[in-house]
């Protein structure tokens, strides 16, 4: 993964602010490409390069925000970073809101933009890291049983094998079985490691939707 | 027998007597003129009857034929007395009438006694004759008897003829030349001797003196021998003069020619009236002046049926006064011919010998006087219908003629006046005064007013004075240097005068009273009336600023040239103008506001070298709509910076979007700057791109501040799609944030609207936003605003069409209003600005629904066409 260098997408529809800002990110050596519009920036992003994008907010076609929605709603949002010429409170919570790395106002000065960028491939970097781990574990919780994941959820929520067997309907013991069990699959030692993987895997407590959301992915 | 001595003596005498008064008879038969000498024929005969009676009476043998011989003897008396007289009457034109008659009429009736009596008039009874033996044994009788006492009738009838006689030769004594008084006295007294001789001795018989009558006829002979000399001579003076007469008739007969050519020439027509036989000749012309025909015979009646009928009579007397006492004749009269057109004629004659100097005649000219009759009659016409009062006064200051109107101005009548000196009409307190005045006349001048400058007053009948204006003129006539005067009673002009003064008066106080400017120029610019308003503003009096110019009271040369270029505009075009606001200073540098009409004023040739005007004073609403004006634009001006605030955050984005450009492009060549081999081309593209985003910037900058600038606002002429422009591009990133699309529909080639650019922006963007505003719950794809421009008759509209729910229906009306808001937050000033600012404009505003769906705002805006800034959009 770390093979890859970071690369900064700069989507401003005024080209002017666009070329400035690929002169000062490429100055401090970093791999810069810009893009017209949402739609330009969509039809060439590959999630697959780290990276992030310094994204304006008030465009012809899709707005900033918008664009955001959409790279949200894929899951392979790179980290963004707004950078605006007019800042209001509402635009600002919303981008945050949604996961916006830092929300700058124009004009930006270059340590607090670079700043921004650098926090933002860290970020990226992070995550991607983040997202192997969870993928990891999603592969671990997959192997076990249906019964198994049942009871792993009552287990997460630090419920004593007698109660998880009264609920079950079932005998202690089967459940001590499915506990050992379910340890060696999630190549876990304690019950600790246990709860921090099943939470990577998505896994929430007696949250039948999430365990679902969890299950279709 | 031998022939006795009586018989032949007696004989001879009677046959010389009769041969003479033939000679005559034939004298009297070739020239039938000479009367005279038929009277002397008969003269001649009855004394030849009478010596040839004598002759029977001295050879009578007895009583009775002696009486009745001398009874018969009493006819050849008579005829002998009666045609003495009637030759003496002709011969001498004398002797008085009465005594011929005596003599005549009592010879008549001694011969009616004569024949009454027997035997005869000298004798009662003859008793017998008595013979008396001459020397020579010749035997004569003499009557024997007793006189006749009616034998006295015939001595009267002697002494009448005496006396006629007497008379005779008096007259022609007094009267004549030496040859008439020669003739007067020859056969005068020849005629005398006779008669005497006859009546003494019949007187002496009658007293019986005598016994016997005298034979004395023979001695009659001697009387016609003397006669018939003189008469001779005539007859023998005649035919020598004949001779002469034949050779000077040519002679007179040219000069006749010559001086009928002559009075031809001098217009005077000549004319002979020989009264004797009452025949008049006159010439050709004379006789074309009468309308008389060219050959007609003519005699005095004749002439006078050419007259008029009323003058004849005049003419007939004044012609017979002329004859009878010798002295010229002169007169004017009138002829009228058979059209009844009336000639004037002034005739001049006199009596005058005629051609042969016995015959005398009355000659003279006739003149026509028609012009000058015609031009006196016309002058005294042209005097009398004169409409002022006329009157000739003579040089004694008598008036001498006037005419009606002097009646009517005086009350005098004519008859009051004429003669009458001219003081009469004059106050008695100026009398003297003119009586000098009227000595120290001058005739040489002409027609001169008299006492110009003064008032002069005449004296009416009722004592009234009356003002009156008075012409002199001096008449040269006969009667030496006459007066006319023509009087004018100028009282009714007075009154009129006073009358008009005082409506000028009048109108004047209307004028002055009037609070609005009213004034006349010239072409000069120079003020030919001004009321007290005009003089107020300019600090002067209505009298002062006669005559002078706007220059000389107004400091202001722009409004003094404006002033006069619109004058004469006024008069060349004469066109009436109307200025809505004219600029005026007044004396103490104060501005104010005129609304003014100037009319040409129309001369007869149809120019005009004079205009009218009248200026209300608009300057308090001048103030009041400058004041509206201000207030609008700071009305506008607040909405404007309430509309900018909120649109502060888009436009801070449009300054953002430089500053961001140029401050990266300022960091980022400081780092390429610091590398060893900086890349000049990039650090001077980033320069280039630094400069242009500044400049950018700038002109947002510029932008705003023309939106919030306050103060004065100018109109301009502006490209309305630029405008469109402008104002989106402030808007865009606005809209941007809204998530609207827009786009334009531009008309091309649309003329310069006339408005100010600042507020047309400001009613664009206030659309603008509205439209943006409507479109917030539309879905995101169907924001849409749409700009259109288009030319609509003179006007330029604007419409702003949005895709929002539109207009509630009651709505359309009321957006307008301020205060009337469909926003949450909204004041509801922004339409209703709006409206204010386009109507100030000369526009109209509008709003209405879309057929598919939104709404749109439309407004309008003059285009700027041939500058008239005073157009409005329908």
């Amino acid at each position: 993964m770390n093979s890859v260098a970071p690369r900064v997408a700069v989507v401003d529809d005024d080209p002017s602010v666009s070329r400035a800002l690929f002169r000062l990110l490429r100055a401090i050596g970093l791999n810069v490409s810009t893009y017209a519009s949402a739609q330009e920036f969509l039809e060439q992003y590959d999630p697959d390069v780290p990276g992030c994008l310094v994204l304006d907010l008030a465009m012809p076609g899709l707005s900033g925000l918008e664009l955001q929605d959409v790279l949200t709603g894929r899951g392979s949002s790179p980290p963004i970073i707004f950078l605006t010429g007019h800042a209001t409170v509402s635009a600002s919570v919303r981008a945050l809101k949604r996961g916006a790395i830092d929300f700058l106002t124009k004009p930006v000065d270059e340590t607090t933009l670079l700043d921004a960028v650098h926090d933002a491939i860290q970020r990226d970097r992070i995550r991607r890291e983040d997202d192997a781990g969870r993928a990891k574990a999603v592969q671990l919780l997959a192997s076990l049983t249906p019964r198994e994941l049942e009871v792993l959820t009552h287990v997460v929520t630090g419920k004593l094998n007698k109660c998880i067997a009264v609920e079950l309907g079932t005998a202690e013991k089967t459940v001590k079985v499915h506990r050992a069990r379910i340890m060696k699959k999630m190549q876990v030692r304690s019950l600790a490691e246990l709860v921090l993987l099943a939470a990577d895997a998505g896994l929430r407590a007696t949250s039948d939707h999430l365990s679902v959301a969890a299950n279709s992915r | 027998m031998t022939l006795s001595f009586i018989s032949t003596v007696w004989s001879a005498f009677a046959g010389t007597c009769l041969a003479i008064g033939c000679i005559h008879f034939f004298v009297w038969v070739k020239r039938s003129a000479f009367r005279a000498h038929l009277a002397f024929f008969f003269v001649a005969l009855s004394v030849a009857a009478v010596i040839l009676a004598e002759l029977m009476l001295l050879q009578s043998k007895n009583a009775t034929e002696f009486g009745l011989v001398l009874r018969w003897a009493h006819v050849p008396i008579f005829t002998f007395v009666a045609s003495a007289v009637v030759f003496l009457r002709i011969y001498f034109r004398a002797g008085r009438l009465s005594l011929a008659y005596a003599a005549v009429g009592l010879r008549m009736a001694a011969l009616i006694a004569n024949f009454a009596s027997h035997p005869n008039l000298n004798y009662q009874t003859i008793t017998g004759l008595r013979h008396v033996t001459l020397w020579n044994g010749e035997v004569v009788s003499f009557a024997i008897g007793v006189a006749n006492p009616w034998q006295a009738i015939g001595a009267a009838s002697s002494l009448a003829l005496v006396l006629f006689i007497v008379d005779v030769m008096l007259t022609s004594w007094r009267r004549g030349n030496a040859i008439e008084r020669r003739r007067a006295l020859v056969i005068g007294c020849g005629f005398l001797t006779v008669v005497i001789i006859v009546a003494i001795n019949s007187a002496l018989i009658h007293l019986s003196v005598i016994a016997q009558p005298f034979y004395l006829f023979g001695s009659f002979l001697f009387v016609v021998v003397a006669i018939g000399n003189e008469l001779s001579d005539d007859v023998v003076r005649s035919s020598m003069l004949a001779g002469k007469l034949e050779q000077s008739q040519s002679e007179l007969h040219r000069s006749q020619r010559q001086m009928e050519l002559a009075s031809a020439a001098a217009g005077v027509g000549a004319w002979e009236w020989d009264f004797t036989r009452d025949e008049v000749h006159a010439a050709e012309r004379t006789r074309r002046l009468y309308n008389l025909g060219p050959t007609e015979t003519l005699n005095l009646e004749r002439v006078l049926s050419a007259l008029h009928e009323e003058d004849r009579l005049m003419v007939r007397e004044a012609v017979m006064q002329s004859l009878k006492n010798g002295l010229q004749f002169q007169r004017e009269y009138r002829v009228s011919n058979a059209q009844g057109h009336i000639r004037w004629i002034l005739s001049r004659g006199r009596v005058e010998s005629g051609i042969d100097d016995t015959v005398p005649v009355m000659r003279g000219v006739s003149l026509d006087i028609s012009e000058r009759k015609l031009a006196n009659e016309r002058f005294r016409e042209v005097v009398e219908a004169a409409p002022n009062g006329m009157l000739i006064v003579d040089k004694d200051g008598k008036i001498v003629l006037i005419n009606a109107q002097v009646e009517a101005d005086f009350g005098y009548s004519r008859e009051e006046l004429v003669g009458q000196p001219v003081e009469l009409l004059i106050p008695e307190r100026f009398h003297a005064e003119h009586k000098d005045y009227r000595g120290g006349f001058d005739a040489r001048k002409r027609v001169r007013t008299m006492a110009r400058g003064q008032d002069i007053v005449g004296r009416c009948k009722d004592g009234n004075e009356i003002p009156l204006e008075v012409r002199l003129n001096p008449l040269h006539g006969t009667q030496g240097v006459e007066v006319l005067a023509s009087v004018r009673n100028i009282s009714d002009q007075r009154q009129r005068e006073e009358q008009l003064r005082q409506e000028r008066a009048f109108l004047r106080q209307i004028i002055d009273i009037n609070p609005n400017l009213i004034f006349a120029k010239n072409r000069e610019g120079q003020f030919i009336l001004v009321n007290q308003a005009v003089a107020d503003i300019y600090g002067s009096s209505t009298d002062d600023m006669i005559g002078k110019t706007d220059a000389d009271f107004n400091s202001n040369r722009e409004e003094v040239i404006a002033f006069r270029r619109a004058d004469l505009d006024v008069m060349d075009s004469l066109q009436q103008a109307v200025i809505l606001d004219e600029p005026i200073t007044d004396a103490t540098g104060k501005l104010h506001w005129l609304q003014t009409v100037k009319v040409p004023i129309l001369e007869k040739n149809g120019r005009a070298d004079h205009v009218l005007g009248t200026s209300t004073d608009v300057s308090e609403r001048k103030r009041v709509e400058l004041e509206l004006a201000q207030q609008r634009n700071e009305l506008a001006h607040l909405s404007r910076v309430m509309m900018l605030s909120e649109l502060s955050g888009s436009l801070a984005h449009e300054l953002n979007q430089p500053l961001a450009a140029i401050l990266s492009n300022a960091q980022a060549a400081l780092r390429f700057i610091e590398h060893e081999t900086p890349d000049l081309n990039e650090i001077r593209a980033i320069l280039h791109d630094i400069v242009d985003d500044d400049k950018r910037a700038g002109e947002v900058i510029q932008g705003l501040r023309q939106l919030l600038k306050k103060g004065e606002v100018q109109l301009e002429a502006l490209d309305a799609n630029k405008l469109v422009e402008s104002v989106l591009k402030l808007l865009r990133s606005d809209m941007l944030n809204a998530g609207v699309a827009h786009s334009t529909c531009f008309a091309p080639d649309l003329p310069k609207i006339h408005g100010i650019v600042v507020q047309l922006q400001q009613v664009l963007l206030n659309l603008m936003v509205n439209a943006c505003d409507a479109m917030v719950d539309v879905a995101a794809p169907d924001r849409e605003l749409v700009i259109t421009t288009e030319l609509s008759d003179t006007c330029v509209m604007f419409c702003v069409h949005d895709r929002g729910p539109g207009l509630a229906a009651n709505h359309e009306a009321q957006i307008f209003e301020p205060f009337f808001t469909t926003k949450t937050q909204g004041l509801g000033l922004g339409l209703a600005v709006c409206f204010k600012l386009i109507a100030a404009h000369g526009g109209r505003i509008w709003a209405a629904n879309n057929d598919g769906g939104g709404a749109r705002f439309c407004f309008t805006v003059p285009a700027n066409r041939e500058g008239n800034h005073e157009q409005r959009c329908a």
